[in-house]
């Protein structure tokens, strides 16, 4: 498989190695969503029986998340450390990952009370799921495109995370190098944390008498 | 004066409640959005204002409706005012929702230590009222088992047992509260005497005149989410009887 990074050359690996390390976070990414949402309403003794901060519910089953994650990590960097060879861009891990956390984080902020209130909306959530994998460039290299699914790829933030992770272990590419993606995605960034806490904030108080 | 007086230490001022009832989830869903136009409204509590002190013991009486477990939520912080404000300085234990907060994977023990931390104890303070919660509860060697392996009686006794022996400074009761055996239910009215006698703020909830009479100095008569009547249990009590009479008699012209 070849993947073409604006050098002299493309970037040249198997297709199952490009596979695995953009799946990874990828199975993050989904549980995170999906549980993220879910987890008002699976909690919801802690809601509307006891007096209990709920912010820290959506936090600690996040973490409870990434535990796994890492462990996930873990055994694939293992495969590429043989397979790919390691190198000092690896560490960029440690920017990815974290932003990952946080990102999905914040919007469950805004998705957890919505689907708290809502049964449609968790579901209408869990079904847009399978469809978001096939825009997420996991199976297919995303940098390949024109036009307007090059637009969709770059204003898809789980896209910039699956190259992102791309760019530590495969690539040996900075994350800084592909500027228009980064800038996107700062700015959905921002956004979806400022929508996570102004949803959240507005929906706190009406949660234990809809629940 | 014959009494210092004291800062109470549960405020209600001028609270207010409405519970909206929607048609279907699509409506909710829209409310989350836009306004909802004419919704069906649920008035639960409409301008409470109440002041509780320091070891009063106080009776909530009023029929269905009239806002009590409304009331309650907003005391034991679970639930929130649309208007005015509650103020509530202390711990409080609720004999109300006993199973609630239970990890049913952990066992009876470490869902003394779970209830603990929801309720905001240190872990030193836990260890201190442990064996007192185990012994009060009765369940022999089942303490160490997943609670998931408990009936629904043991569930409860554990409860019972984790709140009435966090020595709150607030206790609410709910009178509906048949909880084991004989012997067990006289352990626990012997228990929540002990608790009042303490110096606890006791509410007592109850639609038996009877109970509340046993036990409350004051008494608060609720009616459709507006305090009708606040003064001594007696007072109170005869104001409520009066009103169901007046109630009863309407019904009958009808």
């Amino acid at each position: 498989m070849k993947i073409n990074l604006g050098g002299p050359e493309p970037f040249s690996t198997t297709f199952f190695t490009f596979m695995l390390v953009g799946i990874i976070p990828w199975f993050f990414i989904q549980d995170s969503i999906t549980q993220g949402a879910k987890t008002l309403r699976v909690n919801r003794q802690f809601i509307t029986k006891v007096k209990f901060p709920v912010s820290t519910i959506l936090t600690y089953t996040s973490l409870s998340r990434l535990f796994v994650h890492l462990f996930l990590v873990l055994i694939m960097y293992v495969y590429v450390y043989f397979v790919v060879g390691p190198s000092w861009y690896n560490l960029q891990f440690l920017f990815y990952c974290p932003l990952m956390y946080l990102f999905f984080l914040a919007l469950s902020w805004s998705t957890a009370p919505m689907s708290a209130f809502s049964k449609d909306f968790e579901s209408l959530i869990v079904s847009i799921m399978s469809g978001v994998f096939w825009l997420s460039g996991i199976m297919y290299d995303s940098y390949s495109f024109d036009g307007v699914l090059k637009i969709v790829m770059l204003l898809n933030p789980i896209n910039f995370f699956v190259n992102g992770y791309r760019n530590c272990f495969l690539y040996n590419r900075p994350f800084f190098e592909y500027k228009t993606e980064l800038v996107i995605f700062i700015a959905e960034f921002i956004a979806v944390f400022a929508l996570g806490i102004f949803n959240y904030n507005r929906l706190r108080k009406r949660l234990p008498d809809v629940l | 004066m014959s009494e210092v007086k004291t800062e109470p230490i549960i405020t209600f001022d001028n609270v207010s409640k409405t519970y909206i009832l929607y048609k279907n989830d699509q409506e909710r869903f829209k409310a989350l959005f836009f306004k909802p136009k004419n919704p069906k409204t649920n008035k639960a509590l409409n301008g409470v204002t109440l002041n509780i002190y320091p070891g009063e013991s106080v009776g909530i009486v009023g029929d269905n409706g009239a806002g009590k477990s409304t009331l309650l939520k907003m005391i034991t912080g679970v639930t929130f005012p649309d208007e005015g404000s509650v103020t509530v300085k202390g711990k409080v234990a609720a004999l109300l929702e006993l199973t609630a907060g239970f990890s049913n994977e952990m066992t009876g023990r470490e869902n003394i230590y779970l209830k603990g931390y929801i309720l905001g104890l240190e872990d030193s303070y836990i260890k201190e009222i442990e064996e007192r919660i185990i012994d009060f509860a009765q369940l022999g060697d089942y303490i160490d088992q997943p609670v998931r392996t408990y009936s629904s009686g043991m569930k409860m006794r554990l409860g019972f047992a984790i709140n009435v022996n966090i020595e709150p400074q607030i206790l609410v009761v709910d009178e509906a509260l048949a909880v084991g055996d004989a012997s067990f239910k006289k352990k626990c009215k012997a228990k929540i005497n002990d608790i009042i006698k303490s110096g606890t703020t006791v509410l007592f909830v109850s639609h038996s005149a009877d109970s509340v009479k046993e036990i409350c100095k004051r008494a608060v008569y609720l009616k459709k989410g507006q305090v009708v009547f606040d003064g001594s249990t007696e007072e109170t009590l005869k104001v409520y009887k009066e009103a169901k009479a007046a109630e009863a008699e309407k019904k009958k012209k009808k």
